[in-house]
Parts: structure tokens; sequence; C-alpha cells
């Protein structure tokens, strides 16, 4: 199912953004193309509230003690995941939040056109956001990166694409 | 010099093995550590801020980055003298190896080869296969044509040999990060300074 | 000029108005007024010439209708903008502001006689017709249009908007429903010409004639109950002729003697009262008609013009119809009811002998559906005289009296009884839940949404899918039937309008056969959802009760048919819905999404000039810059922007450029900071583009216009 990526920052801008889809599935229709990072931006809502939120319910459960980023274990960050966050007339938007504040959002789209509604593969997109998550730490380390700034470099694009086609696309 | 050169080369290929382990030996006995990555984010840091204060003009920083490494060469020199007590050089080729597997290995926990010798002998390339130095770093478009963004090292070599009367140039050719093969240093000598009373054995 | 209840909901005539803020309760002064109760006009031939004559109005019914909805407001003597003298004299009256109190207002609802409707009755029981109101939608934004311009203040406006469709939505005149009692006629007035010469035989005849609807009438539903209306007599007099006043005083004594029934007397014509006498009032829409009357009215585009001195005599009497007449006979009715059948019901000992003795009607009988009847299409349903259908009536009018609490715990114990019918439940149990929700607990808690309200509200939903389906199976069969007769003779192409459901496509059914049933539980239901809606939005803890609203506005949208400017406006209001949904902790500290630029250029220079007091060189940009930061994620600012922008969208595919343009206005608040909004890719730059083909640049200087 194609898939809308964007990593975005502490002003709401993206710095990052990508469609994933491949030979035998459509992309997004174009009035949804134009529409995706607004989409997106909304959904920012809800990352927020999930995120400041102080008696949070688990949302993954085994991860930690006390909720969404609060894990005792410091080497896994299971509880970054938020899992599927909002939905949007057939399409599911699930989040990811960074320890420094910055949100990955993907919107999933179901293959039919948005008759059945998108089924968000847990497992296989935790593992995605996991990956992503290393690949944009090691960006930052780049002295001359500076944070909030856009990410142009075309190894880390080429590096999620990958990603994306070994956990999303099947 | 020519006629200690055998038993001296005699003596240094004995020693040679040795020189590695030896190395490997102060490396990890003799030295205090610090955390790679603390290292590379400082050092990192100060080639954004030299960037930013020059306002990009990189031959600017290549040359401020060059003179803080002699700065620290001069000084670094004596505590490796210090830990190593190791006997002067006799030639050139001698000196890179000491360069190579017992300097680098001891402060940078890298060994570079040594390898590309001039015909005359005066001048030897070091490559590096892994640069401590810029880990994760990606240059961006202006900069790639531009800096040598591990130019300290440069600097660093330049001044500690010169401590030990060796005039040399040091300087990149090749680095990874402009999109080279591989990470390249040259070594030139110049000339060997005569007028000091040679230290160590007389 | 402050706002009223009229005002508000033609605010488009009243533009003065329209930098007001959203009137609170607004929501449940609009339910109330739709279920207000329903007066029926009849008028001899000639009293109906007499008025065309003196007034131009084809019938007293279409005078009087003016002077429905809220009767304690006076609108139509409200002056105008233009009559500005007259203002010093119309303050002396004691004027009263609907909007503005607490208490239920009196509401009315006028229309045709008894016998028309039946008359004009449909097999279907369609409460209204999504593609008339497509139709009436598309008329009145462009009346909007021609009436404002795009700098017009337009946020009140756009409310308006939404709750003139929701009223056309919500309520019907002229509709008689078999499951309900809120469009059945409690006061019925019969009304005579005295002037000329018109009497006691005239006023028997039409008493009678009342009487005797429904064994005269053809069709006469078995569920409304002639005896259950109120006739009251309208004596139409000539003000200055003393003799008709006395004859007018005389003929009421007399009808009161013989006939016990009450008269008013009115008195339309006379020296100060004749057409053209000063001051004068232009009469305005009424809001509550049927969408049929406000079609032909907004296609006609005539005025009527009204001395004031006859508008106010016809207000006094209709308060005097309502207090004195109207409500005390309801109360009788309610309370007789009461003892009668829901007493013995609620006793400990309904079957006792010894209560048996003091009750002279028999104890209700068991539930079953022994006292249904069953009309032609062999659908059944409860006669106006059975027990369920007067309980039925007994709780409707509790809640036209806003008596909630009693109207809550009748429909509760009618849904115990209507088990077995899903077209009865399903209504008992949607309004069983508007009750709570208008007031039959003081207050109205969270746990109280969740496990009485919200359940009643979807089983009520589940019973008329349920209604629909059974509906369905029946018409299949009758259709089968239908067409096996057809097959025999020529069918002569009766085509039904063209609200006919896709199901039958194309193929034309005798009238016998009722064609869309699932439409018509879908109009209930859809009407169910924006009640519930509605209501949900006008509780104070918008936080827990917003999240309900937008379900059931969601749901509309997807599985109910509508046309589709009204989808748009149910888009507008669910972005309005988001933009309620504040925690009540932060909610003082938000500003506003109603387009507040000003405050928001003022609030980026401050955060600013304290960044630059940290460092003059650095931004931060990665810090979290927000005014208040104990709001994050309190509040779904950005969520009800990118509603608001879909909206925007369908506004402009539907060509509508003014309300576009208003919708753009207010997205540019949120969207003009983010860089990425403005890429000219992405579907905000395209709608400038096309917004602004049509419409004019706004004023304010935006500098994301420039860029591009």
């Amino acid at each position: 199912m194609p898939c809308y990526f964007a990593i975005i920052g502490a002003r709401d801008n993206p710095i990052y953004e990508a469609e994933f889809t491949s030979q035998q599935l459509n992309s997004f229709p174009p009035e949804l193309k134009e529409l995706n990072p607004f989409i997106l931006h909304a959904s920012l809502d809800i990352i927020e509230d999930l995120q400041w939120q102080v008696n949070p319910q688990s949302i993954n459960s085994g991860g930690g003690s006390g909720g969404f980023l609060r894990s005792r274990h410091s080497n896994n960050n299971g509880n970054c995941y938020l899992g599927k966050i909002d939905h949007f007339y057939g399409l599911a938007i699930t989040g990811y939040l960074s320890y420094g504040n910055m949100k990955f959002v993907m919107i999933h789209s179901s293959n039919g056109n948005g008759s059945t509604p998108a089924q968000v593969e847990d497992g296989s997109v935790k593992n995605f956001y996991q990956e992503v998550h290393e690949l944009f730490v090691k960006t930052l380390m780049n002295p001359f990166y500076k944070l909030n700034d856009p990410i142009t470099s075309p190894v880390f694009d080429s590096k999620v694409r990958t990603l994306a086609r070994r956990y999303l696309l099947k | 010099m020519s006629a200690n050169s055998a038993s001296i080369s005699a003596s240094s290929a004995g020693p040679k093995k040795s020189l590695k382990t030896f190395g490997d030996d102060i490396w990890k006995n003799k030295t205090a550590k610090i955390n790679a990555e603390l290292f590379t984010l400082t050092y990192g840091s100060i080639v954004s801020q030299l960037c930013t204060d020059f306002e990009r003009d990189f031959k600017k920083v290549n040359s401020q980055l060059y003179a803080m490494g002699y700065n620290i060469g001069v000084r670094l020199i004596e505590d490796f003298l210090a830990r190593t007590a190791l006997p002067r050089c006799d030639s050139l080729a001698q000196t890179s190896e000491v360069i190579s597997k017992c300097a680098f290995k001891i402060f940078l926990n890298v060994t570079p080869q040594v390898g590309n010798w001039s015909n005359n002998k005066d001048a030897f390339s070091l490559f590096l296969d892994e640069n401590p130095l810029s880990d994760f770093v990606e240059l961006p478009m202006d900069a790639a044509k531009e800096l040598w963004y591990s130019n300290i090292l440069c600097g660093v070599l330049r001044g500690a040999l010169e401590m030990v009367q060796m005039d040399c140039d040091v300087w990149f050719v090749n680095d990874v990060l402009r999109g080279g093969q591989s990470t390249e240093m040259r070594v030139k000598l110049n000339r060997i300074m005569k007028d000091e009373i040679p230290a160590g054995e007389d | 000029m402050p706002l009223s209840f009229g005002k508000y909901m033609n605010l488009a005539f009243h533009l003065d108005s329209a930098l007001e803020p959203v009137p609170t309760e607004i929501s449940r002064k609009i339910v109330s007024s739709a279920v207000s109760p329903v007066v029926t006009v009849t008028s001899t031939a000639a009293l109906d010439e007499h008025i065309q004559e003196s007034y131009g109005v084809d019938s007293l019914y279409m005078l009087l209708r003016y002077f429905g909805d809220c009767v304690s407001d006076r609108d139509q003597a409200e002056a105008g903008p233009e009559l500005g003298t007259e203002s010093g004299k119309n303050r002396n009256r004691a004027r009263s502001n609907s909007l503005f109190q607490r208490q239920a207002s009196h509401y009315l609802r006028f229309t045709r006689p008894l016998t028309d409707l039946i008359d004009v009755r449909e097999s279907r029981d369609l409460l209204f017709d999504y593609h008339s109101l497509e139709v009436f939608l598309e008329k009145y934004l462009s009346l909007v249009e021609a009436n404002t311009t795009s700098d017009t203040p337009h946020t009140l406006l756009q409310h308006s908007i939404y709750h003139k469709f929701f009223t056309t939505a919500i309520s019907s005149t002229a509709h008689l429903s078999p499951y309900e009692s809120f469009n059945h006629p409690v006061a019925s007035l019969l009304a005579l010409d005295i002037s000329k010469d018109q009497g006691y035989e005239e006023a028997r005849d039409l008493l009678i004639a009342f009487k005797n609807m429904h064994n005269t009438t053809p069709h006469f539903p078995a569920f409304i109950n002639v005896n259950d209306i109120l006739p009251v007599f309208l004596l139409c007099y000539e003000e200055d002729s003393r003799e008709q006043f006395e004859l007018c005083q005389s003929l009421s004594k007399t009808i009161k003697k013989q006939l016990f029934v009450e008269s008013l007397l009115l008195p339309c014509w006379g020296q100060n009262i004749n057409a053209g006498a000063s001051p004068s009032r232009i009469l305005h829409q009424p809001i509550m008609s049927s969408l049929e009357e406000t079609m032909y009215s907004m296609m006609k585009e005539s005025t009527i013009t009204l001395p004031l001195s006859l508008i106010n005599y016809i207000y006094d009497r209709l308060t005097n119809l309502i207090d004195e007449l109207m409500i005390p006979f309801m109360k009788r009715k309610i309370s007789f009811w009461d003892e009668s059948i829901l007493q013995p019901r609620k006793s400990i000992f309904p079957n006792s002998k010894f209560f048996r003795k003091l009750i002279s009607k028999t104890p209700a009988p068991p539930p079953a559906s022994d006292s249904a009847t069953h009309s032609q299409q062999g659908v059944a349903y409860f006669a106006a005289t059975s027990n369920e259908f007067i309980l039925r009536k007994l709780a409707d009018w509790s809640f036209m009296l806003s008596d909630f609490k009693n109207a809550y715990s009748t429909y509760e114990l009618l849904s115990k009884d209507f088990e077995q019918r899903p077209e009865y439940l399903a209504s008992c149990l949607e309004w069983c839940a508007l009750s709570v929700l208008m007031g039959a607990q003081s207050i109205v808690t969270v746990k109280m949404i969740k496990n009485d309200i919200d359940p009643l509200i979807n089983r009520a939903l589940k019973s008329y899918e349920l209604s629909a389906r059974k509906a369905k199976e029946k018409n299949a069969q009758l259709k089968s039937s239908a067409l096996a007769k057809k097959a025999e003779k020529d069918s002569k192409s009766a085509t039904l309008p063209s609200t006919v459901s896709d199901e039958h496509s194309g193929q034309e059914l005798d009238e016998g056969v009722s064609s869309a049933p699932s439409q018509s539980a879908q109009s209930y239901e859809t009407r169910c959802m924006l009640l519930a809606a509605e209501l949900f939005l006008s509780l104070s803890d918008t936080w827990t009760a917003t999240p309900y609203a937008i379900k059931y506005l969601e749901t509309i949208l997807d599985e109910c048919t509508l046309g589709s400017l009204s989808e748009i406006v149910l888009w507008e209001r669910l972005a309005y819905c988001y933009a309620l949904r504040v925690d009540p902790r932060v909610k003082g500290k938000l500003p506003s999404l109603d387009g507040q630029s000003g405050q928001n250029e003022k609030r980026g220079e401050e955060s600013e000039g304290s960044d630059e007091s940290d460092d003059e060189t650095q931004k931060y940009d990665h810090k979290i810059s927000q005014n208040c930061m104990a709001s994050l994620g309190l509040a779904r600012r950005r969520k009800s922007t990118l509603f608001r922008l879909i909206a925007t969208k369908k506004w402009t595919e539907s060509k509508q450029w003014r309300q576009a343009y208003w919708g753009l206005k207010d997205i540019e608040v949120v969207y003009s900071e983010l860089d990425f909004a403005n890429r000219d890719d992405l579907i905000l730059e395209k709608l400038r583009k096309k917004i602004h083909e049509h419409e004019p640049l706004p004023q304010k200087l935006n500098t994301s216009f420039i860029s591009t």
C-alpha cells in the first residue's frame, strides 16, 4: 500500500518527506497528494496529546513502567512507537516520537482506493520507524547539520527508501 | 648516519614486528581513554563553528585548522616520547612506521597504511581506512570542494615532526568525505635541521 | 443592535449584527422551536378574499404564518434599519429578547388546514427530501452572496447559515408522521369574517366540519385524534365599527355557551390598520416553515407590508392564545392522560380490583399490537386512541412545554413497550436521549453521556436501520406483486419526483407502493444524528462532548445521502467541532480560531523578542514555541484547520466563491506561518489561485501571497 512518510520538526515544518510506492501499487491519487502534508500536520495535535499525557494508557504494554518515553530500559526505543494514532477516511496514520521531539509520521493507505480501511502491521512498521530513527540520529551527528534543517542528503534518502522497500511494501 | 644505518636497520628489522605490538601494548595499558563519540562531536563542532565564523571561507578554515594542529603537535610530541621512550629514528622510513604504528595507534587507535613512497624516498602517504574524526560527517555541497575536514591532523604531524628536527610538509591529497576513494595524507621531508644536538644516544 | 433569535436566523438580512459572538444555548432554542406546537388555520372563503383585497396575501393562513416562531420576541414589529425615526416609539414597548432569556420562550408554528395536509400527504413517510434541501441551500447561498461582500465579517454568518440548514433539515410543518406527534396540530384556528356578516351559522358549520374530519376526509390517518386538537375561533372584524365589535362579543359568548369553544377577536381592518397606513413594516420570512413553503417564498421574491398596529394586534392575540388557551389545554390533557394511563401503570397494584373500581377506563392492555390498526399499504400503525400513542403524545407534549424530566421518564417507559416495533422504538429512544441533552438533568456529566445518552442514540440508530430493512423487504414483496400487475396492463409512465432512491433506478412504480422506505428511515436517522451532534456541541464540557458530535457528523457524511452543498456545510461544522475541542483547563488561555490574525502577529513578535535577548546570532529553532505551554496537546486547532481546508476545496468545486474565500481567510491564520503549506504543488496554493480569480485580494498584506 502506498505510504507517505514525513519527519516533522519542532516548528511543524517537515524536514523530510517521501512517498513510498512500488510497481504493483498505485501511488496516491492527485487530490490526496496535495492534501497529504496537511493531513499529517493535523495529526500533530494528537501526537502532542499523547506526548504530554500525565497518565497515559499503556500504548505499548510491556515497554516501561511510566508509559510513553519513561521506560527503564535504556537500550530499546520501543516506547517511542505510538502505533496508529489517527485515521482519516480510510487512511491510517501512525506516529513515532524521537527523544528530541521530532515527530515521524506516516500515512498508510489501503490498496482498494479507500473502500477498506488501511491495515497497519505494527511489527514491521515499528521496525521501519526504529531504523529510520537510527538513520536520523546519524544525521544529527553530522556537525554541519543544524537541528530542524531539512534533510537533503541523498544518502539518507536512498537508505530510507531501501528500508521502506524492506519493511513496508510487501 | 650511514655508518649506523646497517646496525640500526638490522636492529630495526627485529623490533619492526614488536613496534606494532609495542604500540598496541601502550594503547591498551598506558593510555586513558575517552568516549569516541564525544571526541567526534567535539571536533565536529569545532569545524562547524569555524565555518560559521569565517563565513564559509574554507581556505581560511583549512589554515586555521592547520594552525591549531600545529600548536597541538609541538606539545604532543613530548607526551608521545614520554610514553614510548622510543629512540631517534634513523630514516624517514622508520619515522613513517613509528608514526603509523605507534603515534596514530596511541592517540587515535587507528593504524594508517604507509605507502606511495616517492622515488627518492623523501615523501610518503598515509592511508587512513577509518578516521575517527569524521564519523557520521557529510560535507555540505560548498564545503565539499574546498574543505579538508581532518586538516588538524596535518598540523599535528608538522608540529610534532618539527620538534624532532624534521621539517616536513604535510597535506591532504584525498578524502572520502570529498568523494575520493580513500583518505590520504602526504608527508614530504624538506630537510633535517642539523643544528641541534641529537637527543638520546650519542 | 443586539442580536435576537429571529435576527440571528435571518442574519443574511441583518448584517449589522454580524459582529456579535455566537449566542450560547442557541441550539437548544432552535430545537425547542423546531418542535413547538403546530396550529392549523382554517378560514372561510369570504375571509380569505377580504384579506387578499386588503393586504395582498392569498389567505389568512398566509398572513398568519409570518407570526410564528418566537411570539414573545415580536420580531416582525422590529424596525428595519431604514426606519430610524420610528425607533423612539418602539423603545417604549418592553421588548423581550428570547436569546438572552434563560427560561423557555414560547414558540409556535403555523400550517395549513389539516385536510389540506392529509390530501397532499404522500405515501412515503419522508421527513425531508435531500434533493430539495440541496436546492434550498443553493438558493440561500446565492442570496447570501448577493447581500454580502468579501469583507463582511463572516464568522457569525457562517454559523447562521449552518443553523438555517439545520432547522430546515430537522423540522417540517407539513409532514405528518405516524411515529411521533410533533407535527400533529395542537390547536386549530377557525376564522370567520364578521364584517362580511358571517355569524353563528358559519361558526357552527366550521366546527362540525372540523370535528367530523376523520369521517369526511378520505385517507384520514388513524394516528390523529381530532379530540386532541383545541379548536379556537378567530373572529375578524373592522376596528372602527362599534356594532361589529359588539356583535363579536355576543357571538363569542354564544359560541362559548353552545359550542363550548373559546374565541379570539382580531380587528383586521380599520382606519389605522389599512394597508398603506404608516408606520408599517415589511415582513420577513418565518424561520420555521416547511421546506416547500420556504422554497416557494424564496422563489417568489415579493414582499408584504403590514401596518404596525395590525402586527401588534396579531401578536397580542397570539400571546393570548398561547398563554391562556393552548398551554392550559395541553397541561390539562397531559395531567388527564397521566392520571388515566400512566399512574395505573406505575402503581404497584395495576391489576388489583380495588384500583379498578376507581378508574373508569380499562387498565393498560398488554403491550401487543392489538391496538394497532393498519393503513392502506398494510403497514401497522398505532391508532391515536391507543394507549401507546397517547403516552407518546404525552411525552411529546411535555417536551414541547419544556418539561424534560417528565418527557424523559415517559419516553423511557414507552421504549419498553415498543420493543417489537422498531419504527416506534427508534423515535422514542432518540427523543429520550434528546430530552436528557435538553435538560432533564441539571448537569450532564461525562458518565451520563457515556452510559446513557450515547447508547440510547446508538440504539435509536440501529432501530432505524432495522425498520428500514424491514420496510425494504416488505417493499420488495409489494414491488414484485406490483410488477406482476403491471406486466398485465400497459404502463403509463407515471414518473415519481426525482428523489427516488437508487435501488429503483429506472423503474416506475404505481403510486400505491411506497418507493423509498430506506430513504425515509434514513432521513429520520439523519435528523437524529444532526440533532444529537448539535446538542452535544452545546454542552459546556466541550472536551468530552465534541467527540460524540464529531462521530455523528462523520456518520452522516459517510452513510447518508445528502446533496453536495449540504455535505460541505457539514464539513464546516466538523471543523467548528474540532475548534471547540479544547480541554477546559486551558480554555481561557488559547486564542480562538476566529480569524484574529492581528493578535497572531502580535504574538509572533513577542516571542521573537524574547529569543533575541538570549543570543543575537543563534535562533533556537528547536525550542517548543507556544504561548501557553500547558496547552500542548489539549486542543485540536490543526485538525480543525484541516477540515476547514477540505471544506474550502469543496466550496470551490461547487463554485461558491464567497464561502470559499471566507474559508481561505480563516485558514490563512494558521497556515501562513508554515512554509510547507505554501508550496506550489500543494492544495493551499492551488486554492488561492483559483479563489483569487473570482474574488479580490484581501486588504491585509500577506507576504506569502507575494512570494509566489
